[in-house]
């Protein structure tokens, strides 16, 4: 079986905001402001995820006057990416927080 | 529009042309002169730091084949011999351009059928026989076992492009393969024997070449030695390719066909 690359920090925080909404098409930009993520942080984090099959992306349809705008959402292995990610950084914090107060 | 251009430019040059589309349409909808120029910033980075690995193989290649000649230009300035000169090496540079171009293209479309790994091996083992037979002959060293390896180049890729169609039962997929393998070849014998070329000044200089120098009235035995060297390296560039995809076009066609009569 293929090892899990864990994923970093903003990744997670990502994958969370994607998976709170999985039916939502998102913005980049409006995703970048809402995490705090710069444009450099953030779109090498979409362009993985894209790679990987996790992240679904479209153009949305605009009437004339502006350039139409790329759009995200997860896939279904995002979605279950997006879970177990939740999970491990969960269970990491039961660990931290049971060594602390042992 | 300024910054704008710059990630036009930069997703092109990337081979990211649909992300640099996505990150103008969200520029559009910043206010703020400050903060439009740092999200630009933030996507030219985004965009070098996540160039896919044969997009960088291409520009690095493509870099280097020009330092390469611009390195040999300026430490040889007794290359420089006229017009003619000058036009030689805006073809040189057209057809790394070129390379550059379809290095990206098609790897572009091979990373997607899993291929690269082939595709780079094939190109090693045609690039390294090519390297031999060239060394060989250099050294009028007519010995049997590297001057067969003249062979060795066209069989490897008829082979390559054969078991990519093979593999993929798809033809597309295999002369994409094999136009991959072909480039690679080429630049990485280019580099090789231009880099040989320069750092060496031309060397080893063989006692054809000595003759050949004398015959010739030159006044400077490296000038004449890295201008025979690199005008060979040149003509490589373009011979290597051309013959392996010859080869490789031939090994794609005939499993295609065979693929197909067997369905």
């Amino acid at each position: 079986m293929p090892r899990r690359r864990a994923h970093s920090a903003q990744t997670v925080t990502l994958l969370r905001a994607l998976a709170a909404e999985p039916r939502q098409w998102r913005y980049g930009y409006d995703l970048g402001v809402e995490l705090g993520l710069k444009s450099g942080s953030l779109y090498p984090i979409l362009i993985r995820l894209c790679e990987r099959g996790l992240l679904d992306s479209t153009w949305e349809t605009v009437e004339t006057g502006r350039p139409p705008r790329h759009l995200y959402r997860l896939t279904r292995d995002g979605l279950s990416e997006a879970h177990a990610a939740a999970r491990v950084r969960s269970s990491a914090t039961t660990r931290r927080t049971t060594l602390g107060t042992a | 529009m300024r910054l704008a251009v710059l990630i036009a430019f930069v997703a092109t040059a990337m081979g990211r042309r649909q992300w640099g589309k996505a990150m103008l349409s969200e520029l559009e909808q910043i206010v703020g002169r400050r903060e439009r120029l740092r999200f630009t910033l933030g996507c030219v980075g985004a965009l070098v730091t996540t160039v896919p690995l044969l997009t960088a193989v291409a520009l690095v290649g493509g870099l280097a084949s020009l330092t390469i000649v611009a390195v040999a230009l300026v430490r040889y300035p007794g290359l420089v011999t006229g017009v003619g000169t000058w036009l030689a090496v805006a073809f040189f540079v057209a057809v790394v351009g070129a390379y550059v171009v379809g290095l990206v293209a098609l790897g572009h479309r091979l990373v997607e059928s899993g291929l690269v790994a082939a595709a780079a091996l094939a190109a090693g083992l045609i690039a390294g026989s090519w390297w031999v037979v060239g060394f060989a002959a250099s050294q009028h060293f007519p010995a049997a076992v590297p001057m067969s390896l003249l062979v060795l180049g066209p069989v490897v890729a008829l082979g390559n492009g054969a078991w990519a169609t093979l593999r993929t039962r798809s033809l597309p997929s295999g002369l994409t393969c094999v136009g991959l393998a072909s480039l690679l070849a080429g630049f990485a014998l280019f580099l090789a024997w231009g880099g040989q070329t320069v750092a060496f000044a031309g060397r080893p200089y063989d006692a054809g070449m000595l003759r050949d120098f004398h015959a010739s009235g030159g006044h400077d035995l490296a000038t004449y030695a890295v201008s025979d060297s690199l005008g060979s390296g040149m003509m490589l560039l373009l011979l290597v390719p051309l013959v392996s995809l010859t080869a490789g076009l031939a090994g794609a066609a005939v499993v295609s066909r065979r693929v197909r009569a067997a369905e």
